[in-house]
């Protein structure tokens, strides 16, 4: 009688042990993957990149004082910022993808960086030793980058805090700025003003945007613990309360 | 909107930023301001660069916390009772009484408990603007694969403006019942076998139907039925001139046959793979009562509900009986005894005879139970009568 009834349901005499044996399991949407789809949102998001281009672009006039600073008296600070400029808005795209293709994404901002120091270059009257030059750019890159991966890490579980550091960034540029370069912002203080509103400007279009990102990113099913117990020939979900996003 | 009909937020909860960036944020504050201070000539662009961060995070978090205070629960609309293995959509309407400024952004968030198994990490739906004065409604889809009592609820309602210091979260008590029914199984066509000879109705001894006797239908006649029972007007249409029908009754106040369900709990320590037997047998008992009311038979069901309560349950061919039988089932546990139920199988099969189906939870029969006229049917039985799941 057994011999025939495992040939009549042969599923029910196969699936029953692995479903006895179903114990707890990890839920489908944890928050690691929720911070990992969030941060690939952010990182393709253009209009989240033009805004911290906009910050960026913002904080690099007050630095060099709306044009009011000496590039050649001032070669090391106009150069510093000018790298952190260019580097900071292509640093989240690049944080993305450096985890899966993580040497080309590195050489892609070393490239970069060293462009920005051979401009830098350029229009320096001194001619600086080149190894030197190289090294400034490669510590400035690398000091954004690693700044820019440990906020990634604090920002997986708070994404807000992008906001706030990117406050505090401008913020410290300015104190900067006011401590040591103050007769060189006198100059040009409306001009300083309207680069500091851009400048606040794209942190709230970065703070939107981010927001948005949480959005878009959130999970679209919730799973229990199982209940381990599965009526018989249903056997595709193990759990007690399932629900989902419309 | 009515007002009257609105529930406000039993308690707002608030979650304040990560307080790394807003100690970075603070001492960058007074780090410009210091700076700035000894610079009279900058002095506007200082008091620029430090209030606008500092308005606009104390702005931000002030709205957040009255557009929380201004969310209004309109309520929830779901089924109050469903079939396991079944989905349902819920839906729960919020409405921002606020005066001025709409909500951006709100989340919001059921909390699901089925027994022991509680989850309140449900995704988040998003309401990306509820306007002042207006409502908007989110949906889930849910499906429940736990019988017995779901509860839905509380609500949660979280708002976070970009740049604000704090996260409101408005939480509503409104809690609601769903009640989940076994799941729906359908049977084999060949399942009424299990009523070959087992049919207390078969066989009249009288001829003619008592006075507590109902019409329930006709049949074809057969040689020696009583000729006074004939069917006339059927008889007349029939296109055969020798064919008749004969009119059926049947004791409304007696059932057909009895029904018993073993809710006896192991007692070789394998417990999980007992409740997985269980589950499987409240499910077909629930489909072989349907089944057996297609045909417009009365069953008398008996299990043991508690150690020392037996629930005997007469389902007749009707949909309130029908929903009674399911709801018992929905509360059936592994709370019996083999004393009991033995008792109650030889109480049956001495009222019933043959008509008796006992639904087991062991993979074989015990020797006093071989000896009973009564059909048992173990775990190994199960999966041939049963088809497939019913669920959309």
């Amino acid at each position: 009688m057994k011999q025939w009834l495992r040939r009549a349901d042969p599923g029910f005499y196969r699936d029953e042990p692995r479903v006895l044996l179903a114990k707890a399991q990890v839920p489908r949407y944890s928050l690691e993957a929720q911070a990992e789809a969030r941060l690939n949102v952010m990182a393709a998001d253009r209009t989240l990149y033009f805004a911290t281009a906009l910050v960026a672009l913002g904080a690099f006039t007050i630095a060099i004082c709306a044009g009011a600073l000496d590039p050649r008296t001032n070669w090391l600070t106009i150069s510093a910022f000018a790298v952190l400029a260019v580097v900071a808005p292509n640093a989240l795209p690049s944080l993305s993808q450096m985890r899966p293709h993580g040497a080309a994404s590195a050489r892609k901002l070393a490239g970069v960086s060293l462009v920005a120091v051979a401009v830098a270059l350029l229009v320096s009257e001194h001619l600086h030793p080149i190894p030197s030059a190289v090294l400034l750019g490669a510590l400035t890159a690398g000091a954004c980058v690693f700044g820019v991966q440990a906020i990634g890490r604090i920002s997986s579980l708070h994404p807000q805090i992008v906001t706030y550091l990117a406050f505090t960034a401008l913020l410290v540029v300015c104190a900067y700025t006011f401590a040591f370069n103050a007769a060189a912002a006198a100059l040009r203080v409306p001009a300083e003003i309207v680069a500091l509103a851009v400048a606040y400007l794209g942190i709230c279009i970065m703070a939107g945007r981010i927001r948005r990102a949480e959005f878009v990113a959130r999970p679209n099913g919730g799973l229990s613990i199982p209940q381990s117990i599965v009526p018989l020939l249903e056997r595709s979900h193990d759990h007690a309360v399932i629900c989902w996003l419309i | 909107m009515n007002a009257a009909e609105l529930e406000p937020p039993i308690r707002i909860e608030t979650t304040l930023a990560p307080p790394i960036g807003m100690a970075a944020l603070g001492a960058a504050l007074v780090l410009a301001v210091i700076a700035g201070a000894l610079h009279p000539a900058i002095r506007a662009l200082v008091v620029f660069a430090v209030a606008f961060p500092a308005l606009w995070i104390v702005v931000v978090t002030a709205l957040t916390h009255s557009t929380a205070r201004a969310l209004r629960s309109a309520g929830a609309k779901l089924p109050s009772h469903m079939h396991a293995m079944e989905s349902f959509r819920l839906t729960y309407t919020l409405a921002n009484v606020g005066q001025a400024f709409p909500a951006v952004g709100v989340l919001t968030n059921p909390r699901f408990s089925s027994g022991e198994v509680k989850l309140d990490s449900a995704p988040w739906a998003a309401l990306p603007v509820l306007e002042a004065g207006r409502a908007g409604t989110s949906s889930w889809d849910v499906t429940a694969n736990r019988r017995g009592v779901m509860l839905v609820g509380p609500f949660r309602a979280s708002v976070e403006l970009p740049g604000s210091a704090i996260r409101s979260t408005a939480v509503f008590q409104e809690v609601y019942t769903v009640n989940v029914l076994p799941a729906e199984y359908h049977l084999a066509p060949f399942v009424d076998t299990l009523l070959a000879g087992r049919h207390v109705a078969v066989g009249r001894y009288l001829k003619l139907p008592a006075a507590t006797d109902e019409y329930v239908g006709a049949r074809e006649y057969r040689p020696g039925d009583a000729p006074k029972l004939i069917h006339r007007v059927l008889s007349l249409r029939a296109l055969d001139p020798d064919q008749f029908y004969e009119r059926e009754f049947q004791d409304p106040s007696r059932e057909d046959l009895s029904l018993v369900l073993d809710t006896s709990p192991p007692i070789d320590g394998d417990d999980l793979l007992h409740r997985y037997r269980l589950e499987k047998a409240i499910c077909f008992v629930a489909a072989l009562c349907r089944m057996f009311a297609a045909r417009r038979l009365t069953v008398r069901f008996v299990y043991q509900r508690a150690p020392h309560e037996v629930v005997m349950l007469r389902v007749r061919p009707l949909d309130s009986d029908l929903n009674r039988l399911e709801r018992e089932l929905m509360r059936a546990d592994l709370r019996g005894n083999r004393v009991t139920l033995g008792r109650v199988v030889r109480d049956e099969v001495r009222r019933y005879g043959a008509a008796v189906i006992f639904v087991s939870l062991r993979p074989r029969e015990l020797v006093e139970q071989q000896r009973l006229a009564m059909v048992t049917l173990t775990p190994d039985h199960l999966p041939v009568f049963t088809r497939e799941v019913v669920h959309e």
